[in-house]
Protein backbone atom coordinates (compact mmCIF):
# COMPACT_ATOMS: atom_id res chain seq x y z
CA UNK A 1 0.00 0.00 0.00
CA UNK A 2 2.92 2.59 0.75
CA UNK A 3 3.22 5.22 3.45
CA UNK A 4 0.38 8.14 3.24
CA UNK A 5 2.57 10.12 5.97
CA UNK A 6 6.67 9.47 7.23
CA UNK A 7 8.52 11.71 9.62
CA UNK A 8 12.07 11.33 10.38
CA UNK A 9 12.98 12.91 13.65
CA UNK A 10 10.53 15.26 13.74
CA UNK A 11 10.96 18.42 15.64
CA UNK A 12 8.86 21.56 16.77
CA UNK A 13 9.57 24.12 18.73
CA UNK A 14 7.32 27.04 19.07
CA UNK A 15 8.68 30.73 17.72
CA UNK A 16 9.39 32.17 21.06
CA UNK A 17 9.96 28.97 23.08
CA UNK A 18 13.88 27.85 24.44
CA UNK A 19 15.04 25.55 22.09
CA UNK A 20 15.27 22.97 24.61
CA UNK A 21 11.74 22.70 25.03
CA UNK A 22 10.17 21.16 22.27
CA UNK A 23 6.54 20.72 21.59
CA UNK A 24 7.67 17.51 19.47
CA UNK A 25 10.84 15.50 19.79
CA UNK A 26 12.63 13.40 17.28
CA UNK A 27 9.13 11.29 16.65
CA UNK A 28 9.24 8.50 13.82
CA UNK A 29 6.00 7.61 12.68
CA UNK A 30 4.32 6.26 9.56
CA UNK A 31 1.25 6.19 8.53
CA UNK A 32 0.55 3.15 5.70
CA UNK A 33 -2.10 4.34 3.30
CA UNK A 34 -6.03 3.10 3.76
CA UNK A 35 -5.69 2.68 7.94
CA UNK A 36 -7.14 4.42 10.08
CA UNK A 37 -5.04 6.15 13.20
CA UNK A 38 -6.38 7.43 16.04
CA UNK A 39 -4.10 9.83 17.93
CA UNK A 40 -4.34 10.19 22.21
CA UNK A 41 -2.85 12.48 24.42
CA UNK A 42 -3.39 14.97 27.59
CA UNK A 43 -4.37 18.48 27.05
CA UNK A 44 -0.73 19.71 25.64
CA UNK A 45 1.27 16.37 24.69
CA UNK A 46 1.86 17.90 21.11
CA UNK A 47 -1.13 15.43 19.31
CA UNK A 48 -2.69 18.89 17.54
CA UNK A 49 0.59 20.32 16.81
CA UNK A 50 1.52 17.00 14.99
CA UNK A 51 -1.70 17.15 13.17
CA UNK A 52 -0.91 20.73 12.02
CA UNK A 53 2.95 18.66 10.49
CA UNK A 54 0.50 16.42 8.10
CA UNK A 55 -0.56 19.31 5.99
CA UNK A 56 2.40 21.83 6.01
CA UNK A 57 0.20 24.37 8.37
CA UNK A 58 3.32 24.16 10.71
CA UNK A 59 6.66 22.97 9.29
CA UNK A 60 9.59 21.38 11.11
CA UNK A 61 12.13 23.25 13.18
CA UNK A 62 14.56 19.85 12.41
CA UNK A 63 13.67 16.42 10.99
CA UNK A 64 11.71 15.99 8.18
CA UNK A 65 8.19 15.46 7.17
CA UNK A 66 6.88 13.53 4.09
CA UNK A 67 3.10 13.62 2.46
CA UNK A 68 2.89 11.36 0.24
CA UNK A 69 6.77 11.05 -0.38
CA UNK A 70 6.45 14.98 -0.77
CA UNK A 71 8.57 17.09 1.40
CA UNK A 72 6.22 19.57 3.33
CA UNK A 73 9.07 22.42 3.16
CA UNK A 74 9.22 22.10 -0.49
CA UNK A 75 7.11 25.43 -0.87
CA UNK A 76 6.51 24.94 -4.83
CA UNK A 77 4.31 21.84 -3.31
CA UNK A 78 2.18 23.50 -1.04
CA UNK A 79 -0.57 23.14 -3.46
CA UNK A 80 -0.07 18.95 -3.99
CA UNK A 81 0.10 18.52 -0.07
CA UNK A 82 -3.18 19.83 0.55
CA UNK A 83 -4.94 18.44 -1.72
CA UNK A 84 -3.52 15.14 -0.94
CA UNK A 85 -4.65 15.79 2.85
CA UNK A 86 -7.64 17.82 4.32
CA UNK A 87 -8.22 18.89 7.79
CA UNK A 88 -11.22 18.88 10.05
CA UNK A 89 -10.87 21.10 13.48
CA UNK A 90 -13.11 20.94 16.66
CA UNK A 91 -15.40 24.00 16.16
CA UNK A 92 -18.03 23.37 13.37
CA UNK A 93 -19.36 26.86 13.33
CA UNK A 94 -16.14 28.30 12.52
CA UNK A 95 -15.48 26.16 9.30
CA UNK A 96 -19.16 26.77 7.44
CA UNK A 97 -18.27 29.49 4.39
CA UNK A 98 -21.52 29.68 2.81
CA UNK A 99 -24.97 30.19 3.70
CA UNK A 100 -26.48 26.91 2.46
CA UNK A 101 -25.18 23.75 2.72
CA UNK A 102 -24.46 22.20 -0.82
CA UNK A 103 -22.90 26.21 -1.68
CA UNK A 104 -20.60 25.17 1.25
CA UNK A 105 -19.39 21.71 -0.32
CA UNK A 106 -19.01 23.68 -3.38
CA UNK A 107 -16.55 26.02 -2.27
CA UNK A 108 -13.43 24.44 -2.64
CA UNK A 109 -14.14 22.83 -5.50
CA UNK A 110 -14.74 25.84 -7.21
CA UNK A 111 -11.73 26.98 -7.01
CA UNK A 112 -10.52 24.27 -8.68
CA UNK A 113 -11.67 25.74 -12.01
CA UNK A 114 -13.36 22.28 -12.55
CA UNK A 115 -15.98 22.03 -14.98
CA UNK A 116 -19.36 23.11 -13.63
CA UNK A 117 -20.50 19.18 -14.32
CA UNK A 118 -17.35 17.63 -12.35
CA UNK A 119 -18.02 20.19 -8.95
CA UNK A 120 -21.53 18.89 -9.19
CA UNK A 121 -20.98 15.60 -9.10
CA UNK A 122 -17.88 16.11 -6.44
CA UNK A 123 -20.55 17.55 -4.18
CA UNK A 124 -23.25 15.15 -4.43
CA UNK A 125 -20.65 12.24 -3.92
CA UNK A 126 -19.48 14.47 -0.35
CA UNK A 127 -22.73 15.01 0.53
CA UNK A 128 -23.86 11.41 -0.17
CA UNK A 129 -20.78 10.05 1.41
CA UNK A 130 -21.65 11.84 4.76
CA UNK A 131 -25.13 11.20 4.62
CA UNK A 132 -26.31 14.82 4.51
CA UNK A 133 -27.54 14.96 0.70
CA UNK A 134 -31.19 15.52 1.91
CA UNK A 135 -29.75 18.40 3.44
CA UNK A 136 -28.55 20.14 0.08
CA UNK A 137 -30.94 22.95 -0.04
CA UNK A 138 -30.95 23.63 3.69
CA UNK A 139 -29.47 26.68 5.77
CA UNK A 140 -25.98 25.44 6.88
CA UNK A 141 -26.17 27.75 10.49
CA UNK A 142 -29.54 26.13 11.08
CA UNK A 143 -28.33 22.61 11.59
CA UNK A 144 -26.97 20.97 14.81
CA UNK A 145 -23.67 20.64 15.78
CA UNK A 146 -22.65 16.82 14.09
CA UNK A 147 -24.96 18.00 11.03
CA UNK A 148 -22.31 21.06 10.38
CA UNK A 149 -19.27 18.61 11.01
CA UNK A 150 -20.38 16.23 8.62
CA UNK A 151 -21.22 19.27 6.58
CA UNK A 152 -17.20 20.52 6.69
CA UNK A 153 -16.14 16.74 6.32
CA UNK A 154 -17.98 16.92 2.99
CA UNK A 155 -16.27 19.67 2.23
CA UNK A 156 -13.22 18.55 2.52
CA UNK A 157 -13.92 14.97 0.34
CA UNK A 158 -15.34 17.01 -2.40
CA UNK A 159 -11.72 17.99 -2.75
CA UNK A 160 -11.23 14.25 -3.49
CA UNK A 161 -8.04 13.98 -0.45
CA UNK A 162 -6.42 10.96 0.07
CA UNK A 163 -5.99 11.33 3.61
CA UNK A 164 -8.04 13.04 5.98
CA UNK A 165 -6.70 14.81 9.37
CA UNK A 166 -9.52 15.05 12.12
CA UNK A 167 -8.38 17.30 15.01
CA UNK A 168 -11.01 16.06 17.99
CA UNK A 169 -14.00 16.74 15.31
CA UNK A 170 -16.59 15.52 18.06
CA UNK A 171 -15.57 17.28 21.10
CA UNK A 172 -17.70 19.93 20.81
CA UNK A 173 -20.81 17.49 19.76
CA UNK A 174 -23.32 15.58 22.12
CA UNK A 175 -23.90 12.21 21.91
CA UNK A 176 -25.79 11.97 19.02
CA UNK A 177 -23.71 14.44 17.14
CA UNK A 178 -20.39 12.41 18.28
CA UNK A 179 -22.08 8.81 16.69
CA UNK A 180 -22.98 10.17 13.38
CA UNK A 181 -19.65 11.92 12.77
CA UNK A 182 -17.61 9.02 14.05
CA UNK A 183 -20.19 6.83 11.21
CA UNK A 184 -18.97 9.06 8.60
CA UNK A 185 -15.80 9.11 9.24
CA UNK A 186 -15.59 5.34 9.53
CA UNK A 187 -17.11 5.06 6.24
CA UNK A 188 -14.46 7.55 4.46
CA UNK A 189 -12.20 4.82 5.69
CA UNK A 190 -13.98 1.47 4.96
CA UNK A 191 -15.84 2.28 1.85
CA UNK A 192 -13.64 5.04 0.40
CA UNK A 193 -10.10 3.79 1.07
CA UNK A 194 -9.40 7.32 2.79
CA UNK A 195 -6.47 7.43 5.12
CA UNK A 196 -7.75 8.84 8.43
CA UNK A 197 -6.03 10.43 10.85
CA UNK A 198 -8.06 11.62 14.08
CA UNK A 199 -7.21 13.20 17.29
CA UNK A 200 -9.53 12.47 19.95
CA UNK A 201 -10.30 12.38 23.93
CA UNK A 202 -12.78 9.90 23.79
CA UNK A 203 -11.97 6.53 24.19
CA UNK A 204 -14.39 4.63 22.81
CA UNK A 205 -13.66 6.64 19.62
CA UNK A 206 -10.02 5.30 19.12
CA UNK A 207 -11.75 1.90 19.72
CA UNK A 208 -12.74 1.98 16.25
CA UNK A 209 -9.62 3.02 14.81
CA UNK A 210 -6.82 0.15 13.61
CA UNK A 211 -3.70 1.90 15.39
CA UNK A 212 -3.53 3.66 18.18
CA UNK A 213 -0.53 6.75 19.11
CA UNK A 214 -0.61 7.92 22.68
CA UNK A 215 1.47 10.89 22.56
CA UNK A 216 2.86 12.56 26.03
CA UNK A 217 5.50 14.99 26.42
CA UNK A 218 5.93 15.65 22.37
CA UNK A 219 7.25 12.09 21.83
CA UNK A 220 5.07 8.29 20.89
CA UNK A 221 4.11 6.80 24.59
CA UNK A 222 2.55 4.23 23.11
CA UNK A 223 1.58 2.54 19.43
CA UNK A 224 -0.25 -0.29 18.47
CA UNK A 225 -3.94 -2.21 17.72
CA UNK A 226 -6.31 -0.54 19.92
CA UNK A 227 -6.86 -4.05 22.22
CA UNK A 228 -2.76 -4.14 23.18
CA UNK A 229 -2.87 -0.04 23.99
CA UNK A 230 -5.55 0.05 26.07
CA UNK A 231 -4.64 -3.26 27.57
CA UNK A 232 -2.29 -1.33 29.36
CA UNK A 233 -4.45 0.46 31.73
CA UNK A 234 -2.39 1.71 33.98
CA UNK A 235 0.37 3.43 31.96
CA UNK A 236 -2.60 5.53 30.14
CA UNK A 237 -3.87 6.23 33.71
CA UNK A 238 -0.06 7.12 34.56
CA UNK A 239 -0.68 9.57 31.02
CA UNK A 240 -3.39 11.20 31.77
CA UNK A 241 -5.60 9.08 29.96
CA UNK A 242 -8.26 6.47 30.84
CA UNK A 243 -8.49 2.99 29.06
CA UNK A 244 -12.75 2.47 28.46
CA UNK A 245 -14.93 1.23 31.34
CA UNK A 246 -14.59 -2.31 30.44
CA UNK A 247 -11.23 -2.65 29.79
CA UNK A 248 -10.13 -0.38 32.79
CA UNK A 249 -12.43 -2.39 34.80
CA UNK A 250 -11.06 -5.97 33.84
CA UNK A 251 -7.86 -4.63 34.07
CA UNK A 252 -8.02 -3.45 37.29
CA UNK A 253 -9.65 -6.86 38.23
CA UNK A 254 -6.62 -8.78 37.08
CA UNK A 255 -4.40 -8.20 39.84
CA UNK A 256 -6.65 -10.44 42.12
CA UNK A 257 -7.62 -12.69 39.50
CA UNK A 258 -5.23 -13.27 36.84
CA UNK A 259 -7.15 -15.95 35.22
CA UNK A 260 -9.27 -12.92 33.68
CA UNK A 261 -8.43 -12.42 30.13
CA UNK A 262 -5.92 -9.58 29.45
CA UNK A 263 -7.11 -7.97 26.27
CA UNK A 264 -10.84 -6.78 27.04
CA UNK A 265 -12.34 -4.05 24.79
CA UNK A 266 -15.89 -3.85 25.00
CA UNK A 267 -19.23 -4.32 26.81
CA UNK A 268 -20.17 -7.87 25.67
CA UNK A 269 -16.40 -9.13 26.09
CA UNK A 270 -16.30 -7.87 29.48
CA UNK A 271 -19.59 -9.48 30.84
CA UNK A 272 -18.64 -12.73 29.17
CA UNK A 273 -15.26 -12.44 31.61
CA UNK A 274 -16.98 -11.75 34.58
CA UNK A 275 -19.47 -14.20 34.02
CA UNK A 276 -17.08 -16.79 33.53
CA UNK A 277 -15.48 -15.59 36.78
CA UNK A 278 -18.43 -15.18 39.04
CA UNK A 279 -19.00 -19.01 37.66
CA UNK A 280 -16.11 -20.53 38.07
CA UNK A 281 -16.12 -19.44 41.62
CA UNK A 282 -19.49 -20.05 42.83
CA UNK A 283 -19.26 -23.93 41.77
CA UNK B 1 -27.67 27.07 52.05
CA UNK B 2 -30.40 27.65 49.80
CA UNK B 3 -33.34 25.67 48.36
CA UNK B 4 -34.14 26.33 44.90
CA UNK B 5 -37.53 24.72 43.33
CA UNK B 6 -39.46 24.90 39.89
CA UNK B 7 -42.95 24.78 39.94
CA UNK B 8 -45.14 23.83 36.80
CA UNK B 9 -42.77 25.95 34.62
CA UNK B 10 -43.41 26.13 30.54
CA UNK B 11 -41.66 28.08 27.48
CA UNK B 12 -42.88 27.93 24.30
CA UNK B 13 -40.15 29.72 21.90
CA UNK B 14 -41.59 31.88 18.86
CA UNK B 15 -45.51 30.95 20.40
CA UNK B 16 -48.14 31.58 17.59
CA UNK B 17 -45.91 30.77 14.78
CA UNK B 18 -44.58 28.26 12.57
CA UNK B 19 -41.49 27.47 14.19
CA UNK B 20 -43.72 27.05 17.82
CA UNK B 21 -41.67 24.97 19.98
CA UNK B 22 -42.56 24.34 23.59
CA UNK B 23 -38.74 23.74 25.43
CA UNK B 24 -40.38 23.36 28.78
CA UNK B 25 -43.51 21.98 29.60
CA UNK B 26 -44.87 22.00 33.38
CA UNK B 27 -41.66 20.58 35.03
CA UNK B 28 -41.79 21.31 38.37
CA UNK B 29 -38.53 19.93 40.94
CA UNK B 30 -36.99 20.98 44.44
CA UNK B 31 -33.30 20.54 43.90
CA UNK B 32 -32.00 18.89 47.28
CA UNK B 33 -29.87 21.48 49.41
CA UNK B 34 -26.08 21.68 49.43
CA UNK B 35 -26.93 18.13 46.91
CA UNK B 36 -25.18 17.28 44.18
CA UNK B 37 -27.63 16.87 41.29
CA UNK B 38 -26.94 16.43 37.13
CA UNK B 39 -29.18 17.45 34.94
CA UNK B 40 -29.23 15.22 31.25
CA UNK B 41 -30.66 14.81 28.18
CA UNK B 42 -29.95 15.21 24.36
CA UNK B 43 -29.53 18.30 23.18
CA UNK B 44 -33.13 20.47 22.08
CA UNK B 45 -34.56 18.52 25.43
CA UNK B 46 -34.36 22.08 26.92
CA UNK B 47 -32.01 22.03 29.49
CA UNK B 48 -30.45 24.83 28.50
CA UNK B 49 -33.53 26.76 28.65
CA UNK B 50 -33.95 25.47 31.77
CA UNK B 51 -30.95 26.29 33.41
CA UNK B 52 -31.15 29.62 31.94
CA UNK B 53 -34.79 30.64 34.16
CA UNK B 54 -32.82 29.28 37.57
CA UNK B 55 -30.59 32.34 37.97
CA UNK B 56 -33.27 35.02 35.75
CA UNK B 57 -31.74 34.98 32.40
CA UNK B 58 -35.12 34.18 31.03
CA UNK B 59 -38.31 35.18 33.14
CA UNK B 60 -41.69 32.56 33.42
CA UNK B 61 -43.91 32.62 30.72
CA UNK B 62 -46.00 30.34 32.96
CA UNK B 63 -45.01 28.90 36.26
CA UNK B 64 -42.57 29.87 38.94
CA UNK B 65 -38.78 29.35 39.77
CA UNK B 66 -38.76 30.48 43.77
CA UNK B 67 -35.54 30.57 45.82
CA UNK B 68 -36.31 30.20 49.68
CA UNK B 69 -40.19 30.05 49.17
CA UNK B 70 -39.71 33.32 47.51
CA UNK B 71 -40.63 34.01 43.62
CA UNK B 72 -36.91 35.33 41.96
CA UNK B 73 -38.67 37.77 40.19
CA UNK B 74 -40.77 39.00 43.02
CA UNK B 75 -37.95 39.50 45.57
CA UNK B 76 -36.89 42.86 47.34
CA UNK B 77 -33.36 43.02 46.05
CA UNK B 78 -34.42 42.41 42.34
CA UNK B 79 -33.27 39.83 40.27
CA UNK B 80 -29.68 41.05 40.13
CA UNK B 81 -29.23 39.47 43.66
CA UNK B 82 -30.62 36.43 42.41
CA UNK B 83 -27.97 36.39 39.79
CA UNK B 84 -25.56 36.19 42.83
CA UNK B 85 -26.44 33.92 44.68
CA UNK B 86 -27.38 31.49 41.97
CA UNK B 87 -24.49 31.41 39.72
CA UNK B 88 -24.50 29.95 36.51
CA UNK B 89 -21.20 29.07 34.39
CA UNK B 90 -22.31 28.80 31.07
CA UNK B 91 -20.67 25.97 27.98
CA UNK B 92 -17.50 27.39 26.86
CA UNK B 93 -17.07 29.88 29.62
CA UNK B 94 -12.93 30.68 28.76
CA UNK B 95 -14.35 32.55 25.46
CA UNK B 96 -16.22 35.37 27.61
CA UNK B 97 -12.82 35.99 29.79
CA UNK B 98 -11.74 39.80 28.92
CA UNK B 99 -10.03 41.50 31.74
CA UNK B 100 -6.11 42.48 31.07
CA UNK B 101 -5.59 40.22 33.78
CA UNK B 102 -6.44 36.88 35.29
CA UNK B 103 -6.68 38.63 38.74
CA UNK B 104 -9.70 41.18 37.37
CA UNK B 105 -11.19 38.86 35.41
CA UNK B 106 -11.75 36.73 38.74
CA UNK B 107 -12.51 40.11 40.58
CA UNK B 108 -15.67 40.98 37.95
CA UNK B 109 -17.93 39.56 39.84
CA UNK B 110 -17.51 39.79 43.11
CA UNK B 111 -16.92 44.07 42.32
CA UNK B 112 -20.41 44.21 40.93
CA UNK B 113 -21.61 42.45 43.59
CA UNK B 114 -20.48 45.83 45.67
CA UNK B 115 -18.23 43.89 48.23
CA UNK B 116 -15.38 45.83 50.00
CA UNK B 117 -11.85 45.41 48.29
CA UNK B 118 -10.79 43.81 51.28
CA UNK B 119 -13.38 40.84 50.42
CA UNK B 120 -13.07 40.70 46.51
CA UNK B 121 -9.51 40.37 47.65
CA UNK B 122 -10.51 37.55 49.32
CA UNK B 123 -12.89 36.06 47.37
CA UNK B 124 -10.64 35.88 44.33
CA UNK B 125 -7.50 34.20 45.81
CA UNK B 126 -10.18 31.39 47.84
CA UNK B 127 -11.59 31.14 44.20
CA UNK B 128 -8.41 31.14 42.34
CA UNK B 129 -6.92 28.44 45.10
CA UNK B 130 -9.98 26.03 44.90
CA UNK B 131 -9.98 25.77 40.77
CA UNK B 132 -5.82 25.04 41.09
CA UNK B 133 -4.81 28.82 39.40
CA UNK B 134 -1.80 29.52 41.56
CA UNK B 135 -0.97 32.94 43.07
CA UNK B 136 2.01 33.50 40.32
CA UNK B 137 -1.03 33.48 37.75
CA UNK B 138 -3.10 36.18 38.93
CA UNK B 139 -1.39 39.00 37.08
CA UNK B 140 -1.10 37.26 33.61
CA UNK B 141 -3.00 38.18 30.95
CA UNK B 142 -5.88 35.74 30.76
CA UNK B 143 -5.17 34.78 26.96
CA UNK B 144 -1.59 33.38 27.73
CA UNK B 145 -3.33 30.38 29.92
CA UNK B 146 -3.39 27.11 28.09
CA UNK B 147 -7.15 25.95 27.24
CA UNK B 148 -8.17 24.01 30.44
CA UNK B 149 -6.62 26.86 33.03
CA UNK B 150 -8.29 29.64 30.78
CA UNK B 151 -11.85 27.12 31.90
CA UNK B 152 -10.58 27.17 35.37
CA UNK B 153 -10.45 31.33 35.60
CA UNK B 154 -13.75 31.30 34.08
CA UNK B 155 -15.07 29.02 36.73
CA UNK B 156 -13.59 30.63 39.48
CA UNK B 157 -15.02 34.11 38.37
CA UNK B 158 -18.56 32.55 39.31
CA UNK B 159 -16.95 30.40 42.22
CA UNK B 160 -15.62 34.55 43.51
CA UNK B 161 -19.37 35.67 44.00
CA UNK B 162 -19.28 32.65 46.71
CA UNK B 163 -23.64 31.77 45.10
CA UNK B 164 -24.91 29.46 47.18
CA UNK B 165 -26.42 27.10 43.95
CA UNK B 166 -23.99 26.97 41.58
CA UNK B 167 -24.61 25.48 38.35
CA UNK B 168 -22.50 24.48 35.36
CA UNK B 169 -23.36 24.16 32.16
CA UNK B 170 -21.44 21.09 30.63
CA UNK B 171 -18.31 22.49 32.28
CA UNK B 172 -15.75 19.54 31.22
CA UNK B 173 -16.56 19.63 27.37
CA UNK B 174 -13.52 19.60 25.33
CA UNK B 175 -10.99 18.85 27.82
CA UNK B 176 -9.19 15.88 28.73
CA UNK B 177 -10.25 12.93 31.17
CA UNK B 178 -7.42 14.48 33.67
CA UNK B 179 -8.62 17.73 33.05
CA UNK B 180 -12.49 16.53 33.61
CA UNK B 181 -11.86 14.80 36.50
CA UNK B 182 -9.82 18.40 37.66
CA UNK B 183 -12.77 20.48 37.15
CA UNK B 184 -15.41 18.28 39.20
CA UNK B 185 -13.41 17.82 42.08
CA UNK B 186 -13.04 21.27 42.32
CA UNK B 187 -16.56 22.10 42.20
CA UNK B 188 -16.89 19.01 44.88
CA UNK B 189 -14.79 20.89 46.74
CA UNK B 190 -16.58 24.43 46.58
CA UNK B 191 -19.86 21.95 47.25
CA UNK B 192 -18.38 20.87 50.69
CA UNK B 193 -16.19 24.19 51.89
CA UNK B 194 -19.72 26.53 50.56
CA UNK B 195 -22.25 24.16 52.01
CA UNK B 196 -23.65 25.07 48.49
CA UNK B 197 -26.46 23.20 45.81
CA UNK B 198 -24.83 22.34 42.68
CA UNK B 199 -26.50 21.70 39.59
CA UNK B 200 -24.27 20.03 36.50
CA UNK B 201 -25.71 19.38 33.45
CA UNK B 202 -23.62 17.32 31.31
CA UNK B 203 -23.66 14.49 28.46
CA UNK B 204 -20.61 12.89 30.26
CA UNK B 205 -22.93 9.54 31.60
CA UNK B 206 -19.36 8.23 33.77
CA UNK B 207 -19.29 12.07 35.05
CA UNK B 208 -22.33 12.15 36.44
CA UNK B 209 -22.52 8.68 37.99
CA UNK B 210 -19.03 9.49 40.07
CA UNK B 211 -20.13 12.84 41.23
CA UNK B 212 -23.70 13.52 41.53
CA UNK B 213 -26.40 12.30 43.69
CA UNK B 214 -29.70 12.95 42.57
CA UNK B 215 -30.32 12.68 38.63
CA UNK B 216 -32.78 14.96 36.71
CA UNK B 217 -33.53 13.68 32.81
CA UNK B 218 -35.07 15.96 30.59
CA UNK B 219 -36.61 14.80 26.78
CA UNK B 220 -38.71 17.29 24.29
CA UNK B 221 -39.38 19.65 27.10
CA UNK B 222 -40.50 17.26 29.55
CA UNK B 223 -38.99 16.29 33.27
CA UNK B 224 -38.97 12.63 32.64
CA UNK B 225 -36.91 11.43 35.49
CA UNK B 226 -36.15 13.10 39.06
CA UNK B 227 -34.59 10.20 41.64
CA UNK B 228 -31.55 9.42 42.81
CA UNK B 229 -28.32 8.14 40.91
CA UNK B 230 -29.35 4.30 42.21
CA UNK B 231 -32.99 4.49 40.80
CA UNK B 232 -32.14 6.56 37.57
CA UNK B 233 -29.25 4.05 36.22
CA UNK B 234 -30.51 1.42 38.36
CA UNK B 235 -31.21 -2.23 36.95
CA UNK B 236 -34.91 -0.92 35.48
CA UNK B 237 -33.49 2.54 34.42
CA UNK B 238 -35.69 3.48 31.41
CA UNK B 239 -33.32 5.83 29.68
CA UNK B 240 -32.53 3.33 27.02
CA UNK B 241 -36.21 4.34 26.01
CA UNK B 242 -35.24 7.51 24.99
CA UNK B 243 -31.99 7.00 23.48
CA UNK B 244 -29.35 8.02 26.47
CA UNK B 245 -26.91 5.33 27.75
CA UNK B 246 -26.44 4.53 31.24
CA UNK B 247 -22.22 4.55 31.71
CA UNK B 248 -20.57 1.04 30.43
CA UNK B 249 -19.78 -0.75 33.86
CA UNK B 250 -23.49 -0.06 34.47
CA UNK B 251 -24.51 -1.58 31.85
CA UNK B 252 -22.14 -4.82 32.19
CA UNK B 253 -23.53 -5.06 35.42
CA UNK B 254 -26.95 -4.96 34.21
CA UNK B 255 -25.81 -7.50 31.55
CA UNK B 256 -24.39 -9.53 34.46
CA UNK B 257 -27.60 -9.77 36.70
CA UNK B 258 -29.90 -10.71 33.91
CA UNK B 259 -28.10 -13.97 33.07
CA UNK B 260 -28.93 -14.71 36.76
CA UNK B 261 -25.42 -13.48 39.13
CA UNK B 262 -26.03 -12.06 42.02
CA UNK B 263 -24.90 -8.45 41.40
CA UNK B 264 -26.51 -5.49 42.31
CA UNK B 265 -26.16 -1.98 40.28
CA UNK B 266 -23.04 -0.11 40.44
CA UNK B 267 -22.54 3.50 38.62
CA UNK B 268 -18.38 3.76 38.89
CA UNK B 269 -15.36 1.33 37.76
CA UNK B 270 -14.24 1.55 41.83
CA UNK B 271 -17.56 0.18 42.50
CA UNK B 272 -17.35 -2.28 40.55
CA UNK B 273 -14.15 -3.49 41.55
CA UNK B 274 -15.09 -3.59 44.96
CA UNK B 275 -18.56 -5.73 44.51
CA UNK B 276 -16.58 -8.32 42.29
CA UNK B 277 -13.65 -8.35 44.13
CA UNK B 278 -16.44 -8.51 47.76
CA UNK B 279 -18.63 -11.36 45.93
CA UNK B 280 -15.30 -13.75 45.43
CA UNK B 281 -13.88 -13.13 49.20
CA UNK B 282 -12.97 -16.32 50.63
CA UNK B 283 -14.22 -18.42 46.95
CA UNK B 284 -10.91 -19.72 47.36
CA UNK B 285 -9.20 -17.86 44.03
CA UNK B 286 -7.52 -14.64 43.28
Amino acid sequence: MGEMIQTQRLTYTYPGSPAGDPVLNRIDLTVEKGSFVAILGHNGSGKSTLAKQFNAVLLPTDGKVYVDRIDTVDEGRLFDIRQRVGMVFQNPDNQIVATIVEEDVAFAPENLNLPREETAARVEYALRTVDMWEYREHQAHQLSGGQKQRVAIAGIIAMKPRCIVLDEPTAMLDPVGRRETLAAVMRLNREEGITVIMITHYMNEAVEADRVIVMDRGRIAMDGPPRAVFARAGELERLGLEAPQPAALIHRLRRRFPQLPADVLTEAEAVEALSALLAEVGR
Amino acid sequence: MSLLEVRALTHVYAQGTAYEHRALDRVSFTLEEGGFTGLIGHTGSGKSTLVQHLNGLMKPAEGQVLLDGEDIWARQGGIRGVRFLVGLVFQYPEYQLFEETVYKDIAFGPTNMGLSAQEVDRNVRQAAALVGIGEELLGRSPFELSGGQKRRVAIAGVMAMRPSVLILDEPTAGLDPQGREDILGQVQQYRLQEGATVLLVSHSMEDVARHADRILVMDHGRLVENGPVEEVFGFDSRLGDIGLAVPQVTSIFRQLHRRGHAVSPVFTVEAAIAQIEGLLEGGGIG
